[in-house]
Parts: C-alpha cells; structure tokens; sequence
C-alpha cells in the first residue's frame, strides 16, 4: 500500500508534473523517501528556496507546463516568495507542495509553526491545507489542473507530514483539460473592420502570441493593415532574432502610442488608467483564449496569405577594443548559438538589448517579470532542465545575481547548458561603501567554471570557448 | 517643513532608534533616502532582505530596542520573511517597514509589475500591520508601531508605507510614542507557583526570552538556589548569557526523546517567559507535547508581563534575595591535536573564545557539543535559532557586531545553513564588522540524513533521496566564496590549523572565514543505531536514560 506521499509523486507524475525543485526540511522526508519509488520524477535540489520556486517559473516559461516545488513550511514558502511573485506576473503554472507540521501538532505552536495560508495567498490562486492522506491526491490534482487552465497560476498545496506519512494513499488519474473559450468570428469582423478603419491601431501581443509562429502572423497583419506592434507590459517569454519582427514593450507613455485610437488585446495585460479612455480597446483574444488561434482566424479574414520564412538580416560583427555595454551585447548576440534562451535581468543592459539581440540568431527570451530581482539566475536553471538541448544565457547585472547566487551550485551539481554573464559597471555607491564582489571565486566556491574580462576581444574569446563547451560557465565583465 | 518619511525618522531617533537595515537595491527610494540623509541614523544596506532582516533580529537581542528593517514590496519583504519569524520567535523588536508604489502611480509599469497583497503576507509575522494613508499621519503611525514593537511583549509591527505617502508633506511634523504598560501579576500563577517552588526536587523553573539575560537570569538563579529546584532553559534562547560566573542552567535537548529524559519525574514546571516544552517536529507514533504525564504547569511569567518586577516579587516572597545562585565554574579545556572531528572543532573553539563573546550558533550537527565544552568557558553571549528558519546564524552575527562593536563575535555554521543568507559575508565585509565566520563543512544536509532515520520511514532510502540531502556534487569551496565576498577566508582541516587560524582571527580583529572540513557527526553505523537509541529512552530506568543522554548529548 502507498503512503500520502508515494501515491502523491505517481498522481503528479500521471498529470504531467515530472519535475520538481526542491529543498526539502524534515517535514518533507517522506515525500524525499519516495522520490526513488517514482523513477520518472527529475528531483534538482536548491540551496534556497528562491533558487528552487524561480527555477519552476523557469522550466514553466520554456516547457508551457507546470513543474512542482518542495518547500519547507512558512519559512521555505517565504524564502521562494519573490520568484513566485515574479511567476505569478508571468502567468506561468507551477504547483507548490508546502510540507507542514502534521495536523495535530499544529496546536503546540513550535519554533517553526507560522500561518502558511497567510503567505501562500499573497501569490497562489489556488490553495489548499490537505487533510487526510486519501484526499490528498484528489487534492493534487485539482491544484494541477487549477494552475493549467488559462490563463495559467500558482498553486500551493500545503501537505502536513502526517497526511504525507499516512497509509492509504491512492493513485489519481487526471481529467481532460476543458477546452480553451474559443475566439468567435463576430470579434474577428469586428476587429478587422477596426483595422481597415482608418484610425491608427496597435496590436498589443502577450502570452503564447509572443512566440515565433504567432509573432510572425501578426507581423503580417501589421503591415497589411498599418497597425504597430508592441508586447504586453511584462512579457513572460518573446521570441526574437532570426529575422523576428522587433516589438516594443508596452508602456503607458510609449511614444509611439502617442496617437493611438486603438488598442487590440491578443492574450496581453496592460496597465491602463480607466479615465484616459479616448483609447478604443477590443481583445481579439483575452487570457483565457488562444492568441495564435485568433491571429490566424483575423489573418484569414483580411485575405493575407501566408508567408515563407522571414529573411535574416546580416549577421553582426565582432567586436573588439573596449569592453563596454555595446560591444559586450554585441559580442553575445554575434555569437550565440541558434535557439539559445536568455534570461535577461540587466538594468546596465535594457537601453541597448534590443540593438543587438535583435539581429542574433532566433533566441527565447525570458525578462523580470514581477520587478523583484533575483530571478534571472534560477530561471535559466528551469529553461536549462525543460530544454537541456539548447544553450541558455543568463545577462545580470552583479547586484541582480546576488539575491540568488545559490543558483550556482545547482548549475553545476546538474551540468546545465548555462552561461552565466555578470555585468560589472563602477557605480556611484548608494550607501555606504560598497566592497566589490568577485563572482569569479563565488562561481569557483559553486563549482561553476569562470574567468573574468576587461576587453571585448577577451569576451569573444571566452564566449567562444563557453558556447563550445558543456556545462555551466561563468564570465563577469567589468566594463569601463 | 519636512517631508513625511524624515518625519517618521524623526520621530524614531527621538526615542532613541538609530540604526536600520535596508538592502542596497532599494536605496532610491523616498523612504530609504530618509534614513540615509539623516545624521542621527545608522543606515546598513546590504544585498539581500534576509541578511537585513536576521540582522536586525541580532540587533534587537543584543540592544534590547529595535532597529529599522526597510524591505520593499511583498517580494522584498518575502526575502525577509524568515528571519523575521525567527525574530518573532525571539520576541526581538523591531520596526518593519515595508515601501510600496505610490498610489497613484498605479497605472505605470512599475507598479503593475510589483503590485501584491502586501498586508496578506506580513500578517505572517505581525499582529500589528498598517498601511499607512495620509503623510501628515505616517509619524504617528510610527509612533504607534515604536510603542507595539516595545511593548509588552516585544514584537514586530510592520508598517506600509506608500512611496507618495513617505514623499507628502506632513503638516503635523514628528510624533511621540505612547509607553505600553505591562499586563499586572497573576495572584493565581504567582500562588501556584510559589507552592510549587515549596515542593523541592520535583519540580523546576523552564525560563527562556529575558530571563535568560542578566540581570534577569541572576533573579531567576536566586529563586531556584533558595528552593533547591532544577533550572532548565528552553531549547532555543534568543540570548543566553553563560559561561564562567553566570548561572548554572540546563538547556533542553533538541531531540524530544532526549528532553524527555531531562523532564521525567516532575511533578511542577514553573515557566518564566517560555511556553510549555514541545517537539520540534512531530514523528509518528511519539508525543508533542514534553510536559510529562501528572506534572502541573505554572506560567508564573509570561512576556505580557514585567519580568523583574515578577521575579523579585517572587524572591521577597521566599526569602530569595541573599541567598547565592549556584555559579558555572571554570573548566579549562585542552587544545586538542591531530585530524578535525565537529566534537574537536567544538573543542578549539571553546578553548579559546574571548572574553565576553558573542556565540550566534547555527552549527547544527557538526556544533552538537559546543553546549558542553563551552559551558566554563569565558562569560559570553550565546543566540540561536529561534523559529527555526536557518539561514539566521550568519545575519544575526551582522547584527550583534553592529550593535556591540567592541565585543567579538563568533557565528558557527553549518554548509548548508551557510548558503541560505551567504550574503551575510558581504555586509560583514562591507562595514568591516568584528566577526569570525566558521563554517563547518561535512559536505552534506546531515541534520537531515537523521531526521530521515528519525521520520519512521519504511524501508531505507534511496539513492535519490540521499542526493537530496547530500552537498557533495560539487563541494562548496567557502574559501573561495568568502574570499568573493572581501573577507580573509582560510580553510583548515586539523585542529592545530584550526586553532592557530582561530587565534588569528581573533587577535587581529575584522571579519574572518575559517571552513572547517570536519566529517559529519553522525553517519554511518552511529546514524542507524541513534534513531533506535532515542526509542529506546523512554522505556529505560531513568538513571540509565540520564547517562546515555548524557553520553550522546551532554
């Protein structure tokens, strides 16, 4: 007979969730013991929980399904609370198991006794304390399948070791998901004759719209009907490069959506200040719908056929001579392989990114989502763990990578495609005087391979020799 | 006229504040510039909320008053969390501030991306929460959260504060905080206490909080030396003061079979500014609650209460007040030679801790016997893991240091631990903090390999779930970490290096790492048998289970 915890793993396992981010407490020992009864089940284990709940927003971005976390009661559950709060913004599933005290020893108020509810609320839309161990897979599931539907979210399910330890436990197997809301062809006409309507209109592109396929087509209808296209406010994942179109991000005081009578919503969350309606805003597909689905039906309808592939621009040269920010983004992008992803965390970098990145190769990019630094390290661990075939690049300034250096040692402990690039830039001190980090011993001390340069030749170098190889590397440039 | 954040400054270092803890990314704030431009303010940003945070925490035990801790948003405050419950758990003051966007900034990108439930979050860890409305109160607000944090008992509010209310204007200009009084004596507990005092060797005084400071703990040791009863402290004291010439006090044992032998046979347990004894954990098929079956509880103190005035009641009442508190003695401990074991690091440190040291202990199973050999060692300070959030050791030894910079300050760590606020190295770094980092290094989440025997789980473990707790794959090098960090860093494997690097360190003073790579304590053979040992205590006469809780854990 399972224990709470084995037919747990297997209810998870039945329900697509085979990966799981972990650091695990003596709460969670159980659920640790039968990690080897569920072969299938891919356990990577994290310093910090920050560095386990980014990482499962990472895999999420890049495999578009949920992975789990384990945590450790309240304060495992706080440690992991801004990535998740980043995830939350990237409207990502994820599935959260928050191991608790068993239900009886709730009362007796020890040391690490805190209200989880209270916390796991602040980010999780679904959330639930499991009572007994022959609910608890039934529980599961329906974590798992609140956080798959559209638009995706957080659940956490809190799981008292008693529930986890008892016997009786019973495999659960998974319900067909419900079918999307689909897009109806009245909205359609109706955002096509907007379009052709004579007033200037942009296509505000969010969630799975952002990808190559559906980029493409609305790329088409953009320049089929005079309409401009930008992201959502915090895309979660844009495909760029490769001869992509180029959009900006959405900002309320984009300059060029000075003029705009239109707005139209594919899949994509905007802050817009309800009084400054002059704007007309109709959404070819909500967050709930399939963007690309509405695309192509709104493509069919203006009568555009379907293209060949873009054409590529020329590829960018290398360069050499100073290492600053221009000719360090320009390096990457020369060089980066083909179908890479790039966690992007860099405030040193976000004026120039788009210059450079978007003549690169065909790459994912993954941005901050939820502003709270400290995600862009563990993120590319989960992309690197859904897509261990393509190569994943991290650009954080130093002070970004500090909240979760720990992602480090996981890196290295998994052999992960990573490239870890740490911007350096002599700042003003804020307060106090700064001591200066050395992220090539940090690396060193995580077991991540790493050398440091000061010159744009000694980039290309090192990123040369980085992209060839296997495994995580490391490369903090102090630019001038 | 001022604006309101340098208000709320103001109104803090009127009644003495002045010191805050802040990370270094959200230094452009309204609110933290506040703290920055103002002189009467130490302001110590560091590059994680939860060094800030357990700094704080270290701050608040070794003052006795509460430092500023300044996170932002609800993902900033989460990085603070869980050293805020262990200050919680400590009952340590403090001011927890938490900026949020400016109101009417709502519409911008920034804010939509940061927007959270702030209030549901920090619930967590306050009973006292505010979001702050209007600029011409947010002094008062402070005033208000001033007079919780330091009350009866001491705690930690959390105030919200807007980014475009800490920019307004504040009519009022700064406040004036209201003192809380304490909760009046129980006539009931006092009597049932007293009665039981009476009663002699069956029964004995749990203190933990602020009894276990002095002068405090010198009350307490009178009352137990005239009644002739145990002293017992509670497993995890915010602040111990012991060593040579303090009192006499036994800890609890972390291990609830073990406390359970140091508790058999009372029949009276009089609590002073501590809860009931409980397990850490539950295990299956074991009790929760400590207090043995028959034995009566006595909350004679309770943090609502004013704690001296209690105790000396107490000892005017019994006659306490001459009588002499039995003292620790002082045991010279010999240096110990050849290959480092956790029980010999233990040893070295022991010898040769200073004078009035401050101990922030999260050593975990390499540290288990540092209780021991320490115990007539040089008067000292000890802080532990109060909530059990780890990731504290390091943080609170920032704080201690920054609150008593002419006393060194010794933090001992596990690898594991280390890694959860390693950040810690930086700011100790950074403000040149007297401090010795020793991280002791077995290469493994050891702790757990036993609570994994401890769990009762069926069968042995696998080899995916031992890869879950073990650090091997790549070996953390602190050496290189802490020299990333800017600290002196050494790594030492035999005692002779251990002692020589400890000396150094502190005989040259500033901040220092030593890993120590020791084996872990109990593997192997001594792993299997520990978890059928602990069975085993309850069933034992108890003179026997006293000496082999004395033989594991003395």
């Amino acid at each position: 007979m399972s224990n709470g915890a084995q037919a747990l793993l297997h209810t998870m396992l039945n329900a697509g969730v085979d990966t799981c981010f972990s650091n695990p407490g003596t709460s969670e020992m159980h659920f640790v013991a039968a990690l080897d009864d569920a072969p299938e089940m891919r356990a990577v284990l994290a310093l910090f929980e920050g560095v386990a709940t980014g990482a499962a927003d990472g895999y999420a971005r890049i495999a578009e399904k949920p992975a789990a976390t384990l945590l450790h009661l309240g304060c495992g559950l706080g440690n992991g609370l801004a990535n998740l709060h980043n995830a939350r913004k990237a409207r990502v599933p994820m599935l959260n198991i928050v191991g608790d005290h068993a239900t009886y020893h709730i009362k007796y108020d020890a040391a690490l006794q805190s209200d989880i509810e209270t916390l796991a609320k602040n980010v999780s839309n679904w959330m639930r304390t499991s009572q007994n161990t022959v609910d608890l897979t039934s529980d599961a599931l329906e974590a798992i399948e609140c956080a798959n539907i559209k638009p995706a979210s957080i659940s956490t399910l809190i799981l008292p070791a008693n529930v986890s330890w008892g016997d009786g436990g019973v495999v659960a197997e998974p319900k067909a998901q419900p079918q999307l809301p689909s897009v109806s062809d009245e909205n359609i006409s109706d955002i096509a004759s907007v379009l052709c309507g004579g007033g200037k209109s942009a296509i505000v592109l969010g969630g799975g719209s952002l990808k190559a396929n559906a980029l493409l087509i609305a790329d088409r209808i953009a320049a089929h009907t005079g309409a401009f296209l930008v992201s959502e406010a915090f895309p979660a994942r844009i495909a760029c490069g490769g001869g992509l179109p180029s959009v900006a991000r959405f900002a309320p005081d984009l300059k060029q959506l000075s003029d705009v009578e239109n707005l139209i919503l594919v899949e994509a969350l905007i802050p817009l200040e309800p009084q400054s309606q002059s704007i007309k805003v109709l959404e070819l597909a909500s967050l709930e719908q399939n963007g690309l689905a509405g695309l192509t039906m709104l493509a069919n309808k203006l009568g555009i056929e379907s293209n060949s592939s873009p054409a590529k621009g020329e590829s960018l040269k290398r360069p050499s001579g100073d290492l600053t920010i221009d000719s360090a983004c320009q390096a990457i992008a020369a060089l980066m392989p083909d179908n890479s992803i790039l966690c992007e965390e860099s405030g040193i970098a976000s004026d120039v990114l788009a210059t450079y990145f978007d003549q690169a190769a065909r790459h994912d990019v993954l941005p901050l989502t939820g502003d709270a630094i400290g995600q862009a390290l563990p993120a590319a661990i989960g992309a690197s763990v859904a897509a261990g075939d393509r190569q994943t690049i991290v650009l954080v300034d130093g002070q970004n990578a500090m909240p979760t250096i720990q992602s480090l040692w996981t890196m290295a402990r998994e052999k992960l495609n990573i490239l870890v690039l740490v911007l350096n830039k002599p700042l003003a001190s804020v307060a106090g005087d700064s001591v200066e980090t050395n992220f090539v011993c940090l690396s060193k001390g995580m077991g991540v391979p790493s050398v440091k340069v000061e010159a744009a030749d000694d980039l290309v170098v090192a990123l040369e020799s980085a992209f060839g190889g296997l495994g995580p590397s490391l490369i903090e440039l102090n630019l001038a | 006229m001022s604006n309101a954040a340098e208000s709320l400054v103001q109104t803090l270092s009127a009644e003495g504040v002045d010191t805050c803890f802040s990370s270094h990314h959200t230094a452009r704030s309204c609110l933290d510039s506040a703290f920055l431009t103002s002189r009467d303010f130490r302001v110590i940003a560091t590059s994680f909320e939860g060094v800030a945070s357990g700094a704080a925490d270290g701050y608040g035990r070794m003052t006795g008053k509460p430092a500023v801790m300044i996170s932002h948003h609800a993902a900033g405050f989460g990085n603070s969390q869980a050293n805020l419950h262990n200050a919680r758990k400590a009952k340590t003051p403090i001011i927890n501030l938490v900026g949020d966007s400016s109101i009417e900034d709502a519409f911008t990108v920034k804010a939509a991306m940061r927007e959270s439930n702030i209030e549901t979050a920090v619930r967590n860890i306050s009973s006292w929460v505010r979001t702050s409305s209007s600029a011409d109160e947010l002094a008062r607000d402070a005033a208000e959260s001033l007079s919780v944090a330091t009350g009866y008992p001491t705690q930690i509010p959390t105030l919200i504060v807007p980014e475009d209310i800490a920019s307004g204007t504040s009519r009022n200009g700064p406040s004036v905080m209201l003192f809380e009084e304490a909760v009046s004596i129980n006539s009931n507990a006092l009597e049932n206490s007293i009665e039981a005092l009476a009663t002699g060797d069956t029964c004995a005084i749990l203190i933990g909080g602020r009894a276990l400071q002095e002068p405090t703990l010198g009350l307490v040791a009178k009352i137990a030396a005239k009644a002739g009863v145990r002293l017992l402290s509670e497993v995890f004291p915010a602040r111990m003061r012991r060593g040579r010439g303090a009192p006499k006090v036994e800890r609890l044992a972390y291990l609830a079979d073990m406390a359970d032998v140091q508790l058999r046979g009372l029949k009276h347990l009089v609590l002073v500014d501590t809860k009931a004894p409980v397990s850490f954990f539950a295990y299956p098929g074991k009790a929760g609650c400590l207090v043995p079956k028959g034995c009566a509880v006595h909350e004679l103190v309770t943090p609502d209460h004013d704690i001296d005035a209690v105790l000396k009641q107490v000892c005017e009442m019994i006659g306490a007040m001459a009588s002499k508190p039995i003292l620790q003695e002082p045991v010279e401990i010999r240096l110990p030679k050849g290959k480092l074991t956790g029980d010999k690091a233990c040893d070295v440190i022991a010898a040769l801790l200073p004078e009035n040291a401050i101990v922030s202990d999260e050593s975990q199973t390499s540290g288990a016997k540092f209780m021991a050999k320490s115990a007539g060692s040089p008067a000292h300070d000890l802080l532990t893991l109060t909530g059990g959030a780890i990731g504290q050791g390091f943080p609170v030894a920032v704080g201690a240091a920054v609150a008593c910079p002419d006393r060194p300050v010794v933090a001992m760590t596990g690898d594991g631990s280390a890694m959860y606020t390693i950040q810690s190295l930086a700011t100790m770094a950074q403000e040149q903090l007297d401090v010795t980092a020793i991280v002791f290094n077995n290469v493994s989440y050891s702790i757990l390999n036993i609570e994994l025997e401890r769990v009762g789980f069926k069968g042995s473990a696998g080899p995916k779930a031992k890869s879950q707790l073990d650090l091997s794959g790549p070996a953390l090098d602190f050496v290189e970490i802490g020299t990333g960090m800017g600290l002196t860093s050494v790594r030492v494997d035999s005692c002779e290096s251990f002692a020589e690097a400890f000396s150094h360190a502190l005989e040259e003073g500033g901040p220092h790492l030593i890993e120590v790579m020791v084996p872990p304590s109990i593997a192997g053979f001594k792993l299997k048998v520990l978890p059928r040992l602990l069975n085993s205590l309850r069933y034992l006469p108890t003179p026997l289970a006293r000496a082999l809780k004395n033989w594991v854990a003395p």
